[in-house]
């Protein structure tokens, strides 16, 4: 515990840009009373790792469908969307950006940002402001607050569109919320993502072992490796955290489930142990720079962690089934 | 036969109300001789740029033309792409239609090759398009199969002359047709828009332009012809490609925003800045 850098501000700042912009979206809803952490679990964003199997590359964490994903996880906190466009890697043409364009006035129009991808930087961010004088857009991520012209939508660093914006919103009940974030977390542990098993990327429990075997080759992307360093740690600290909360909320309602309490706790005791390892893991490859992950030392310094975490978090989803046995039980 | 080309024509997407060929097609509605003339004679009208005996023959092709694009593509909408593309590609072209006994195969040829284009692009899940379909084509209409390089050098008026003549026929349609104005103002404008947006061009890049894109002459025959290297005739085309997108863009954003003003949308909103990220958190 004494090793654990806090990137995350006391759980107000995220790395993860899709937990950060969904977060930032919610509180211009009537659903605006959900805290970073409770965003993070009931997105299931908090549990997710996704790795690149042949070097780590700095893409991962964004490779899943995004549309699909956010749609799901949008649908989990009780809102409807809408989106144009998606991780196609390539620039929309006039009549897409047209659409993706119209998404953004309407939804704006009506006091909602948009949520969209790599509008200074390949990261999620919001839109939040137009101005059809200057046909330009007020945008914000995680590097920059400022202003995109129209055109350049769609046309960032990396050539692809993707906006999505909430539609309706009808209040979720906070088991069932619960529920569906323990589904979409054990989905991703236990199974590949959408097309993923034809790709070079690897998720849940498999992304450890594409993680340990490619920093055994010693040929992994070093700024990618920290990066990915960074990301998880900063997801499973929310992880741990989540469950805690829940085993606390738990026990204060009337009626709890002694073993859906119990699940939570050692579920949090699981992944305060994924963090305590990734902490390591992030202090032996600091981002940016990233150490010296190819240097056999270092390497095997890293797995170890890796496998640490990977263990732990092996112990952790077995207890976010048992969990959901519970849910599953009471809800039928 | 009407009924259908009629509801051919009402499947026309308003997406591509600039070259709304069905239009033109209406507007042949009172002229009876038309109805009953041979396509030859249709033809030998359209090349001289007779819009309304282009338009008859669209008439009487365009179910045929769905069909062909169906049997090709298996997708309705991606039919109704193709035929809308190859109906462009027909109007752009039909001046230089080498037999006029050979409309329908020289139509037939243009949808084939729209759809082949479309299906290699990735049918249904293709995104990137350029200003006119074809980018690879090395078949070129004309059924002589004569080398059209000749015609290179006069080709860079052959734009100008398309589009005046498109620009030409919205303000003829304006006159002829008591419709919405705000709707024929728009594609008049969107005509103009094309002309503008080819204005980006250098003379040389335009010639280069036309001769690859429309006429379909490959790299090396205007390198002959233009006496130059055949890696410039491909920078060129690259550059006016990238030139004419976005100019395209530009004028799409341009229609769209007027079209916001038009249904007196706001013009401006500022949402309070968003909880993550603060500037000084970055």
């Amino acid at each position: 515990m004494s090793n654990r850098p806090d990137y995350t501000n006391s759980f107000t700042h995220t790395n993860l840009t899709d937990t950060g912009s969904i977060y930032s979206i919610l509180q211009y809803t009537a659903c605006n009373n959900f805290s970073l952490v409770e965003v993070a679990g009931y997105t299931a964003n908090a549990f997710r790792i996704i790795i690149d199997r042949e070097r780590v590359n700095v893409a991962g964490y964004s490779a899943f469908e995004w549309p699909l994903h956010h749609q799901e996880q949008f649908a989990n906190l009780g809102f409807q969307t809408r989106f144009a466009g998606g991780p196609t890697e390539i620039p929309p043409t006039p009549e897409e950006l047209e659409h993706a364009l119209e998404l953004v006035h309407w939804s704006l129009d009506r006091g909602i940002p948009v949520l969209s991808w790599d509008l200074f930087v390949p990261e999620f961010g919001l839109i939040y402001g137009y101005d059809d004088d200057t046909r330009k857009l007020r945008c914000r991520d995680i590097t920059q607050d400022g202003e995109l012209p129209y055109e350049k939508l769609g046309r960032g660093q990396v050539h692809e569109l993707y906006v999505m914006a909430v539609t309706d919103y009808k209040p979720a009940d906070k088991r069932e919320m619960l529920r569906g974030a323990l589904q979409l977390a054990v989905r991703h542990a236990r199974t590949p993502g959408y097309k993923r098993e034809h790709s070079q990327y690897r998720n849940g429990l498999e992304g450890y072992d594409a993680w340990i075997e490619a920093l055994g080759r010693g040929e992994v992307d070093v700024y990618g490796n920290a990066l990915h360093g960074l990301y998880v740690y900063d997801q499973r600290l929310f992880a741990a955290q989540f469950l805690k909360q829940v085993a606390e909320e738990q026990q204060l309602l009337q009626g709890a489930d002694e073993r859906l309490i119990a699940a939570a706790k050692e579920a949090a005791i699981h992944y305060d142990k994924v963090a305590d390892a990734l902490a390591e893991y992030s202090l032996l490859f600091p981002f940016p720079k990233g150490g010296d992950p190819n240097s056999p030392d270092q390497a095997e310094k890293g797995i170890q962690y890796l496998s640490e975490a990977r263990a732990a978090e092996a112990k952790g989803v077995a207890c976010l089934e048992a969990m959901l046995s519970v849910l599953e039980e009471q809800l039928v | 036969m009407r009924g259908k080309a009629d509801e051919a024509a009402r499947l026309n997407r308003s997406a591509d109300s600039y070259v709304d060929l069905s239009m033109a097609a209406n507007s042949i509605a009172t002229e009876n001789s038309l109805d009953s003339m041979p396509e030859e004679q249709l033809s030998a009208m359209a090349m001289e740029g007779n819009k309304q005996a282009f338009g008859e023959l669209v008439r009487r092709n365009r179910a045929n033309m769905y069909k062909w694009a169906r049997s090709l593509t298996h997708d309705h909408h991606v039919a109704e792409d193709v035929v809308q593309e190859a109906l462009v590609q027909a109007f752009l072209h039909v001046g230089r239609l080498a037999d006029h006994n050979r409309f329908a195969a020289w139509l037939s040829r243009i949808v084939r090759n729209q759809a082949y284009m479309k299906l290699r692009r990735g049918g249904l899940y293709a995104k990137e398009q350029p200003f006119t379909g074809i980018a690879a084509g090395s078949t070129r209409p004309g059924k002589s199969g004569r080398t059209e390089s000749a015609n290179v050098a006069e080709s860079g008026q052959d734009i100008d002359r398309i589009l005046f003549r498109l620009s030409r026929r919205y303000d003829e349609d304006a006159a002829r047709h008591t419709s919405d104005p705000a709707v024929i103002l728009l594609r008049k404008e969107l005509a103009d828009g094309i002309r503008e947006l080819f204005s980006c061009l250098s003379p040389r890049e335009k010639e280069i332009f036309e001769a690859h894109f429309f006429r379909q002459v490959s790299p090396h025959e205007i390198a002959i012809v233009l006496d130059t290297s055949v890696a410039n005739v491909y920078n060129s085309i690259s550059r006016a490609r990238g030139k004419l997108q976005r100019e395209r863009l530009r004028l799409q954003i341009s229609m769209y925003v007027k079209q916001r003003r038009n249904d007196g949308k706001p013009k401006a909103k500022l949402l309070a800045p968003p909880i993550l990220y603060n500037p000084k958190e970055c």
